[in-house]
């Protein structure tokens, strides 16, 4: 066998060094786990996607026209909860962080292979629950399950949460293998100040993983027992407190958004001084402040619930904490801001991505804040305000970001390159319908318009209208992304290139497509992350 | 490198690492901890918010039965310990006789937290009976609160002991020894975490009448 | 491949794990005061201890805990990773539960 591989080393990559289905449903290399994730993730994503569109197409116009409010109430939990769990809390972890968190600090593979493996099955299972609960219905709760409602409806609640529940287990794992990994794996030369700042994120985000999710995890079992066995913890009836749930679950469910955001954040970190040919301005900051995101976005879940009946003491202070959280977030934009000044930005398909990253996630931090004070949420809270908001911050980071990760590393995943001119036509309807469908939302949310409603008065019509448009042309882009991408998988124009973007870090010092092991002999570790030439006085 | 298997399974080169396979073990050990964590905040809330009705249900919990079940699983974080010690020294008869008595003790702790559990029920206290229901509301939640921490707490010793049975079956066949200690030395460290959240429990439900 | 990293968080780690472990003598210390305590925080509820009831129970779980983290979980003899991974998830515990009950506090008097 050995042979073989030093007969032609550069010709055995991952992809060729073993054949048939089998072989990647039993693999345990890091950077095929990735590839499963890929395929899995943006399957879901897609549903999920059609189901917001479809939501859309029934607002288009006041009454019901396409669905009854039950089916409306089903396809919106489905589509929550598949975005959350499914899609965007594993994308850019499950995904890049498989394949090229190891790579990136040179090692073979993570800390614990086979649990790797076990991650994506668990992963698997959850996703093919949540399926399942589609064809017993659906249920109808929200994806928050907030109790009573939860353990009273008669709709099918019992797969999700134990779907949900198993996909906790699946990212506590991911998360538990990173750390171990990037505690124990790295090579001689990659040192904590010398890691990658996508590393840096992942690293934070599995602490969030791992310390939050099981919060979560105990939660949805304990509505399934107050379901199934009728214990009473959260039923007012017996005595159970059913703010406490609410507490409970954004206890992780706050964080998540950060799960959600931070390894996007580390995805731009990335592209922006590839794409600028600058050393990243603020490197310890960014670092840092990824860390203090983690840290004090743990602290602000509350925030969530100032409607719910909480005291009045615990409002102002969920309050106040809550502004925090823009200040590290802000160092970082301001920081890619300093990396841009002066650079010689190449706008290649992943930095366009990238800067309208910038752009949209900056709308959803700044709307942040109008929720986050106390007087201006009570009039905003649940209302299309919030819809807007949070397609601003979680699609507008996590979503993009996947999207931008994709373009700017398939060509190293792959070994061949998608159609650019179709990339940057797909990127602008994406852009184009984002804000299209979105933005007439936020208004209509200050106008009065309550979110999860499957109907509405008239007087919202044109929010609703301009906005259901903006889906179509929204669905039009993902569509063509995605199949741009799909397509060049298989009949991409082959390269070979080991760094066709210029990058730094390790991954554009392997061959590609790697080879199984990552690196043919040492990985090269003199070369800093970010060693770009000093750049000209201006 | 010369051992690399071009169609490898990576893994296969993976290194022993007892290091990362114990911070591995911890990490994991954490979110155990959460996880009861987030039942004991549970309990706290209500204890702050019907502490007479918790505290005479708790009454009604036999200390001295839960007492000298806290010794039998004190007592088998001692004899995990020792099996343990022995591995490192070589001792693979030692260290299972030493797993055995374990599992004897954890079996002891599960029998006779049966017995409890049966004992109320015969009382017809159990989720949702009309027995319970018709009590003070903090007894109620008192109560779920008692049968879903001991009922996970029992879960966890029950894969505890699957995880000794399995690591004195790999002593036997030799793929645990003093050389690969991290299976044993982390099925140790799951089972005293098993006794550290007991410990907790049994002060909180058994003894915080007044 | 070396799977070392940092060579002074490392080394550190290494070099600790050679690090005695408790003797099989200590053990059974270790075991008697745990025993002692389990005898003693029974004994107390017995006594009237009112509002302290609950305190001294608390006090006494905790030095258990701790003695069983220290020496059966071998806590005392490694690097100081282990605690510090315990000190995170203890004090986001910490956390979540003190905000928790800055409503709950509010709340229910
Ligand atoms: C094609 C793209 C998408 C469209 C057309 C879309 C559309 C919608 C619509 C119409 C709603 C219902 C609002 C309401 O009635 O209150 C909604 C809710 C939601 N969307 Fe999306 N969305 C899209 C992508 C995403 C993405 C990428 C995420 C992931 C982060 C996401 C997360 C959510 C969540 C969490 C809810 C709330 C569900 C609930 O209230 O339980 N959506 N979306």
């Amino acid at each position: 066998m050995s042979a073989a591989a030093l007969a032609t080393p550069a010709a055995i990559n991952y992809i060729n060094a073993e054949k048939g289905i089998l072989s990647w449903l039993t693999t345990t290399d890091h950077k095929r786990i990735g590839i499963l994730y890929l395929c899995s993730i943006t399957f879901f994503f897609l549903f999920a996607a059609t189901l917001g569109v479809l939501m859309r197409l029934e607002l288009l116009s006041p009454g019901m026209q396409y669905m009854d409010s039950e089916t409306y109430n089903r396809i919106l939990t489905l589509h929550g909860m598949t975005m959350i769990f499914l899609f965007i809390i594993p994308a850019i972890p499950g995904i890049f962080g498989n394949f090229f968190l190891p790579i990136m600090i040179g090692a073979e593979d993570v800390s614990f292979p086979k649990l790797n493996l076990a991650s994506w099955y668990f992963y698997m299972a959850g996703g093919t629950l949540a399926l399942l609960s589609v064809m017993t219905g659906g249920p109808d709760t929200g994806w928050t399950f907030y109790v009573p409602y939860s353990f009273k409806t008669g709709a099918n609640v019992f797969y999700p949460l134990l779907a949900a529940f198993i996909l906790g287990w699946s990212s506590i794992l991911t998360g538990l293998n990173f750390l171990t990994t990037v505690h124990r794996m790295r090579a001689k030369g990659v040192t904590w100040g010398k890691m990658p700042l996508f590393v840096w994120s992942l690293y934070a985000t599995s602490w969030v993983q791992v310390i939050v999710t099981p919060v979560v995890g105990i939660l949805l079992l304990l509505v399934l027992a107050e379901r199934v066995l009728g214990v009473g913890i959260f039923d007012p009836s017996k005595g159970g407190d059913p703010i406490l749930y609410q507490h409970l679950f954004w206890i992780y469910s706050h964080p998540a958004v950060y799960i959600m955001v931070l390894p996007a954040m580390g995805v731009v970190s990335e592209i922006i001084p590839t794409f600028a040919r600058r050393t990243i301005f603020g490197y310890k900051f960014i670092a840092v402040s990824s860390i203090a995101i983690a840290a004090i976005g743990s602290l602000v879940w509350a925030h969530h619930m100032f409607t719910s009946g909480m005291a009045d003491e615990a409002r102002i202070i969920f309050s106040f904490l809550t502004f925090f959280v823009a200040v590290p977030s802000a160092v970082k934009i301001f920081n890619w801001l300093a990396t841009l000044y002066g650079g010689s930005i190449a706008l290649e398909p992943p930095m366009v991505l990238t800067l309208a990253f910038i752009l949209i996630f900056s709308v959803g931090g700044l709307t942040g804040l109008i929720l986050g004070a106390l007087s201006t949420n009570i009039h905003l809270h649940d209302t299309a305000f919030v819809v807007g908001h949070f397609h601003y911050t979680m699609f507008g980071s996590g979503g993009i970001m996947f999207l931008a990760a994709s373009h700017y590393w398939f060509p190293k995943m792959f070994g061949r390159m998608y159609n650019r001119n179709v990339a940057y036509v797909s990127i602008l309807l994406f852009v184009i319908g984002f804000n299209v469908t979105y933005m007439p939302l936020m208004f209509a949310g200050v106008a009065g318009m309550p979110r999860r409603y499957a109907d509405y008065l008239p007087e919202f019509e044109t929010y609703h209208a301009i906005s259901t448009t903006g889906s179509w042309i929204l669905y039009a882009g993902i569509l063509l992304m995605v199949g741009n991408l799909g397509y060049s998988v298989f009949k991409g124009k082959k390269t070979d290139k080991e760094n066709p973007w210029g990058g730094k870090t390790l991954e554009w010092r392997t061959p590609t497509p790697p080879p199984t092991l990552n690196f043919d002999g040492e990985p090269d570790t003199s070369i800093g992350p970010y060693d770009y030439p000093v750049e000209v006085e201006r | 490198m010369s051992d690399h298997t071009a169609a490898g399974t990576a893994e296969a080169h993976l290194h022993y690492d007892p290091v990362g396979n114990r911070i591995g073990m911890w990490l994991f050990l954490l979110t155990e901890l959460i996880l009861f964590g987030t039942l004991f905040i549970i309990y706290a809330v209500y204890f702050h918010r019907y502490t007479p009705d918790y505290e005479r249900a708790a009454h009604e919990l036999n200390r001295l039965i839960g007492g000298a079940n806290t010794l039998v699983l004190l007592t088998s974080s001692l004899t995990m310990a020792l099996s343990i010690a022995a591995l490192q020294k070589d001792k693979a008869a030692q260290a299972i006789r030493w797993g055995f008595i374990t599992l004897g003790f954890a079996s002891i702790f599960l029998v006779v937290k049966g017995f409890e559990w049966a004992h109320k029920f015969e009382l017809g206290i159990y989720f949702d009976s009309e027995v319970l229901l018709a009590r003070p509301k903090g007894e109620i939640v008192f109560y779920g609160m008692y049968f879903l921490m001991t009922g996970l707490h029992a879960l966890h010793v029950i894969i505890g002991g699957s995880l000794i049975v399995t690591a004195m079956v790999k002593i036997k066949r030799g793929t645990a020894t003093s050389k690969r200690m991290s299976f044993l030395e982390n099925t140790g460290l799951y089972w005293h975490l098993v006794d550290l959240i007991w410990i907790y429990l049994f002060p909180l439900f058994y003894l915080i009448h007044r | 491949m070396s799977t070392t990293s940092d060579p002074h968080v490392l080394e550190h780690i290494e070099h600790n794990e050679h690090a005695e472990h408790p003797s099989t003598q200590l053990y059974f210390k270790i075991w008697g005061a745990l025993v002692f305590l389990t005898v003693l925080t029974v004994s107390v509820t017995y006594l009237d201890m009112k509002k302290f009831a609950l305190v001294t129970a608390m006090i006494i779980a905790t030095t258990k805990c701790g003695l069983v983290a220290s020496y059966f979980m071998h806590l005392r003899y490694q690097a100081r990773i282990y605690s510090v991974l315990l000190f995170v998830a203890l004090s986001s515990f910490g956390v979540f539960i003190i905000l928790t009950f800055a409503d709950m506090s509010y709340r229910f008097h």
